[in-house]
This record gives C-alpha cells, sequence and structure tokens, in this order.
C-alpha cells in the first residue's frame, strides 16, 4: 500500500480510472464583488475566491473541522479503502496575477467570527481530525471583512505537537494597512522550538484596531508549493522526479492560498493531477 | 477505460500507435486581446464565428486535429510540446489543451435583457454529464466600451436547471476578438451540461459578436520564465500526472492564456502526441 515502484507503476496508476485531473480557474471575485487586491509580499487565502468549479467557500462562523466535502475544498475523491492518494503532479499557470507561489495545503481546522476590537481572549478550541498529532501544523489567520486602520499585534494560546499547552505564539502585525484587508492571511509563528500544532485554545489582540470587521483561525498543514514568475507564466510541480509522490490524507479539505510579489489581482488556473496506490 | 499497465505497454503503444499533431500559427491577426480573466485567448480560428449552438468533432471546422470518432481502444495524450515567440508584443502565454465540445455565438453586450438567441447550447458530444465542463464567454467580434460584469445561467452537472453563475467581469479593455472568459460556477456546482441564457449588468457601447463555448480541458503547458522561445510544457505527460484520456472524436483547441496588457500578433507552435491502449 502506498509506494510507486517502478517506471511502470508510475505509468499503470496514472492511466488507471481512478486518476484524477482537477483542473479550474480562480476569479479575483468573492461573491458578486471584486476581492481586495493583494499586496505585495502579502498572501491572499483563496478559500473564498470564485472558481470554474464552484469551490468557493464561506466565511466558517462556529469552529469546525473541515472535510474535502466542505464547501470551499477542491473535492478530490478519496482512495479506495486499503489504497493511498498520491500528488503527482501541480499546476499553476498566471492569467493576470503577480509572480508568487500558489501552496496547497490541508485546511483542518477553522473559525470565523472573531472580532478585531475586543481585547480579551478569544476562543478558538475544537479538534483536529487529521495530522492530529501536529507535526508541520500551522496556526493563520484569515481577514474574513475588514478590520481596523489601527496597527496591533496578535497572539495565539495552543497546544504544541508535544501535547503541551498554553504556548504562545510570536506576535505579528494584526490591523491597519496591509493586514486588514479582507482574504489576507498571516501565520502565527510557534514558540521556539515548537514544530507543531495540536489545538488553538485562544487568540489575544494587543489593542483594539478600531474595528470589529470579521476575523478567524485556520490550522492548516501545508502540502506542496508551485512558483508562477508573473502573468502568463506558470508552472507544474513533478513530484515524480524532482521530489516524491506526496500523500494526500483520506478526507483532506484541500485549499490554497497565494503569496504574492505585487499588488495585484490573483487570477490563475489551478490543477491537480492524483493517482491512488 | 483502458489503461497502460507498464512501461513495456507504453512503449509499445508508442512503437505501434501514435497520432501527432504538430502546430503553427502566427501573424494572421493583430487583434488579440489579453488581460482578461484568464487571459485566455482561442488560437486563430479557422472555423468562423458560429451562429446556432452545434456540438463538435474532430471532424469540425477549426478542431486542431483528425482523431477518429469510434475506438475500440482508449486514446491517449503522451506528450504535448510547445513554444512561443513574439516579435513584438512582449507576450509570455502558455497554452492549455481543451475539447471544444460545444459553441454558439450572436449574444451581444449592448442589452441587458436575458439573452437567449441561439440557446440552449446543444447537447454535449462528450462528458455527457458536464462534471468538469467549463463554460467560456467568446468574442467574435469586438464590443463597445463597457466594465461590467455579466451571468449565465445554466444547468449543472447533476442535471440542475436554473443555476446563476457567479458575476464576471466584462470589460471592452481586455475582451476583444479572440478572448475567452471563463465563467465562474455557483458554489459546489462542478460542471455544466447545458447554458440556456446571457445577461450582461450593464450594456455596451455597441454590442459585438459574443458567444458560449463547453470546453473539458486536458493539459496545459506552463511557462516559466521570460523568454519568448521557450520549448516548454509536458514534452512527457507520464511526469505531469500521467499520460491524458482523450476521447474518440474530440475536438482538440488550443487556448492561450496571456500575460497582462499584452496585444498583437502571435507566433506558436507545438507538437501534440497521441497513443492508444
Amino acid at each position: 500500500m502506498g509506494t510507486i515502484t517502478d517506471f511502470s507503476d508510475l505509468i499503470a496508476v496514472g492511466t488507471a480510472s481512478t486518476a484524477q485531473h482537477i483542473e479550474f480557474s480562480v476569479d479575483n471575485r468573492v461573491g458578486s464583488a471584486a476581492a481586495t487586491i493583494g499586496a505585495a509580499l502579502q498572501t491572499i487565502s483563496i478559500w473564498r475566491y470564485n472558481k470554474t468549479n464552484g469551490a468557493q467557500g464561506v466565511a466558517p462562523t462556529s469552529v469546525t473541522a473541515p472535510d474535502r466535502t466542505t464547501l470551499g475544498a477542491i473535492g478530490q475523491a478519496n482512495a479506495t479503502p486499503g489504497k493511498e492518494l498520491k500528488l503527482l503532479s501541480m499546476m499553476a499557470m498566471a492569467s493576470f496575477a503577480p509572480g508568487g507561489a500558489v501552496t496547497l495545503y490541508d485546511r483542518l481546522l477553522h473559525i470565523g467570527g472573531l472580532n478585531a476590537t475586543t481585547i480579551t481572549a478569544q476562543t478558538v478550541g475544537g479538534s483536529i481530525t487529521r495530522n492530529t498529532g501536529g507535526e508541520n501544523n500551522q496556526i493563520w489567520v484569515e481577514i474574513n471583512s475588514q478590520i481596523g486602520s489601527t496597527a496591533r499585534t496578535i497572539t495565539a494560546s495552543y497546544t504544541n505537537q508535544a501535547g503541551t499547552a498554553s504556548k504562545t505564539t510570536v506576535a505579528v502585525n494584526f490591523g491597519g494597512t496591509g493586514y486588514r484587508e479582507a482574504e489576507r492571511m498571516f501565520r502565527l509563528p510557534l514558540a521556539d522550538g515548537d514544530t507543531g500544532v495540536q489545538s488553538v485554545q485562544n487568540v489575544t489582540i494587543s489593542a483594539s484596531t478600531g474595528g470589529a470587521g470579521d476575523f478567524g483561525v485556520v490550522i492548516l498543514r501545508p502540502i506542496a508549493q508551485v512558483f508562477m514568475a508573473g502573468p502568463g507564466f506558470g508552472a507544474s510541480r513533478d513530484f515524480v522526479s524532482d521530489s516524491t509522490p506526496v500523500t494526500i490524507p483520506e478526507d483532506a479539505c484541500l485549499a490554497l492560498y497565494f503569496s504574492a510579489m505585487a499588488s495585484s489581482p490573483a487570477r490563475f488556473d489551478f490543477s491537480l493531477h492524483l493517482a491512488e496506490k | 477505460m483502458a489503461g497502460i499497465t507498464t512501461y513495456a505497454d507504453y512503449k509499445a503503444g508508442l512503437l505501434e500507435y501514435t497520432l501527432s499533431c504538430t502546430f503553427a500559427f502566427g501573424n494572421g491577426n493583430t487583434s488579440h486581446q489579453a488581460n482578461s480573466f484568464g487571459s485566455t485567448h482561442v488560437r486563430q480560428r479557422l472555423g468562423g464565428a458560429p451562429s446556432a449552438s452545434v456540438a463538435l468533432s474532430s471532424a469540425s471546422a477549426g478542431a486542431l486535429m483528425y482523431l477518429p470518432t469510434s475506438n475500440a481502444k482508449t486514446m491517449w495524450i503522451t506528450s504535448f510540446e510547445y513554444a512561443f515567440g513574439n516579435g513584438g508584443a512582449g507576450a509570455k502565454n502558455a497554452p492549455s489543451l481543451y475539447d471544444r465540445l460545444v459553441h454558439q455565438g450572436g449574444l451581444v453586450a449592448n442589452s441587458t435583457s436575458v439573452q437567449t438567441t441561439n440557446l440552449p447550447t446543444a447537447a454535449l458530444p462528450r462528458y455527457t454529464t458536464g462534471e468538469g465542463v467549463q463554460a467560456f464567454i467568446e468574442c467574435y467580434s469586438g464590443i463597445g466600451a463597457v466594465n461590467t460584469t455579466a451571468t449565465i445561467s445554466y444547468t449543472n452537472q447533476a442535471g440542475t436547471a436554473g443555476q446563476t453563475s457567479q458575476p464576471f467581469v466584462v470589460s471592452s479593455s481586455n475582451f476583444g476578438p479572440d478572448a475567452l472568459l471563463p465563467v465562474t460556477l455557483a458554489a459546489g456546482d462542478t460542471g455544466v451540461r447545458s447554458v440556456e441564457s446571457f445577461t450582461m449588468l450593464a450594456s455596451a457601447a455597441s454590442g459585438g459578436n459574443l458567444g458560449i463555448v463547453l470546453m473539458k480541458k486536458i493539459c496545459s503547458g506552463p511557462v516559466d520564465n521570460g523568454s519568448y522561445h521557450e520549448r516548454q510544457g509536458y514534452r512527457t505527460m507520464i511526469f505531469a500526472g500521467g499520460p491524458r484520456e482523450v476521447l474518440p472524436g474530440a475536438c482538440l483547441d488550443l487556448v492561450v492564456t496571456g500575460n497582462s496588457g499584452a496585444t498583437g500578433p502571435y507566433v506558436w507552435a507545438g507538437r501534440i502526441g497521441i497513443t492508444e491502449r
């Protein structure tokens, strides 16, 4: 189970009826409105962006552990029982996007509806259902509607990969230009020595940003990146000859974020090529 | 669906049966537009602008290559090569290969009425459920000044009629002859079986000639740097997620994803290799 043993095996799984070729385009619109233009050196959540395969999510409210059937997930099929799903290749091609990296990740847990004027700890909670040991899991903040214009910082209290609770992330910018707009995402660096996250207890902002907005927290595990040099450019990642096929967890909630090199709308084509073994 | 089960099988397929198409286009049309969502362009059309909706096959005018309309075996695209050269416009564009299923024309941009001219689209000749089928708006002749959004009403992959797409931008500044706009679907829809109507939110100064195209993407060949003369793409599909199945009678069509702001003549060439097992 799970190992592609040789060239013949690769060809066999790639042409089997269970191989999946998922192709879609991303528009820089969220519902009926244009998305906020991405900023240089910022990360944009593609979760709610309109897509040609209808895979646009909604801002979460209560804490949930999404899976492949959650609206917004790319929605791959699971491997048949006893087999594993392998990522053989993925491609991103910018149609009107700045250069930058598209990251494929497994969205393990999310919550929204948090308030950027509340200065007391805001509960996150919940439990992840994949990669539960926490190794390589990350904590991100996701803006759902614009928060205040005053620059503050934000931290999270979390349980690390060893099960140690009440760890605190490094404070990062929160609020103010570049850190307040809808669809922005920022990663909260873990405490020194920590290599993953099992859960997040709460998040705390240093002071009010001056606007409540709506923000949330996401626990995710990055899977792979592909880089686009700019409009008209793209790249195809080959996980066979330049690395190794990546195992996609059962029920993974696959989603994307885009780390932009410049301020520009983010429109691109994306594809995943999966096979089971 | 027959797979290619071993490397020996794959090699035998290449030796026993290979269809090869070389293509070269260029310099005929200086009015190609870029910079739209998707920044996509059809290749230079050989079949003229359609009017009534028709289902397409490899025998249709404009199809990239002839494929048998029935075949006891399964045809696989094993290689896709592409080179692009542009003498003046500075475009660096990446190609995608589609099976063009259905198209029609006669829609206009200078009306806010629900347009049903030459609609609904003809029944899909392949991928008949619509799963994974993408809808596009294609421009056959230029529209007047406008910057608005439009929607389509369609039947989704499950056969549910009356679905409304997400609004997508229609702008005369980036939607000229031979441009294609990908349509983003309602949340949860993963394909299009037919299109029933087209509606502009605001009216353009003149109507032009627009149409609906339904296509299924087969593969892409992203270009990863700035040279005009890249030999890029999937030289062998084995390392791009596996050989890709192409259905008997497929109307293969190449679509270019352009870089921002570039208009002008294209010069591009390449090769598609197909085998059967």
